[in-house]
């Protein structure tokens, strides 16, 4: 019995220090700002629950 | 930012996330020598880590070593998917010592569409030679699924 998860890969996002810094501080403004770059209004995004492979 | 293929264990404390590097692990033969801890503070152990109060994360780790046979974790065409982390039998499913699983419950139960809600996941995978490797930078995609994945 377990959990899945599923993601889908962003374009080519790479995070630097200081982002990282103020991420980990809380600061949802740079989550905001990383998750945009990959947004795709074609994924919907749910919380279905299906049995796993 | 002064991105690289490839960083040693002592740079990890600064050293940036680039996907598709690869991040050294230490010599000294301990749980030290993890280095997504050194990269980032998410403790020493475990498939799934995240910074920040569990309800609320600023931001979760999936590290996997995709040499689990019955653990089919996988990147197929840009969709990565991971199983949680109750690997051992005979505890409940939210019950694993780490929490991982309840930390991603807790986020689907949120709702991973909420703005509000969402934070990045970084995936690592187990490199060639054993120093994890960044996958890329994930955001939740289209679903959450639980169930009976092992005997």
């Amino acid at each position: 019995m377990n959990y899945v998860v599923k993601l889908q890969l962003l374009p080519s996002v790479a995070i630097n220090r200081a982002d990282l810094q103020r991420l980990l501080a809380g600061d949802r403004s740079i989550a905001k700002k990383l998750i945009s770059q990959g947004l795709n209004d074609q994924i919907s995004i749910d919380s279905s629950m299906s049995k796993s492979p | 930012m002064n991105k690289k293929d490839r960083y040693h264990f002592d740079e990890l404390p600064s050293a940036p996330l680039v996907p598709g590097a690869s991040y050294d692990g230490g010599t000294a033969g301990n749980v030290g020598d993890d280095p997504i801890a050194k990269l980032l503070p998410v403790g020493n152990s475990g498939g799934i880590r995240s910074a920040g109060p569990i309800d609320s994360p600023h931001l979760v780790v999936l590290y996997s070593t995709a040499d689990q046979p019955e653990w089919t974790d996988r990147v197929v065409d840009g969709i990565v998917t991971y199983h949680g982390d109750n690997r051992t039998p005979g505890q409940g499913l939210l019950e694993t010592p780490r929490h991982g699983n309840r930390l991603l419950h807790g986020m689907a139960e949120q709702g991973f569409a909420r703005p509000s809600n969402r934070c990045p996941f970084l995936v690592f995978t187990k490199g060639g030679n054993q120093a994890p490797k960044i996958r890329q930078v994930q955001r939740p995609c289209d679903h959450w699924a639980g169930g009976n994945s092992r005997p």
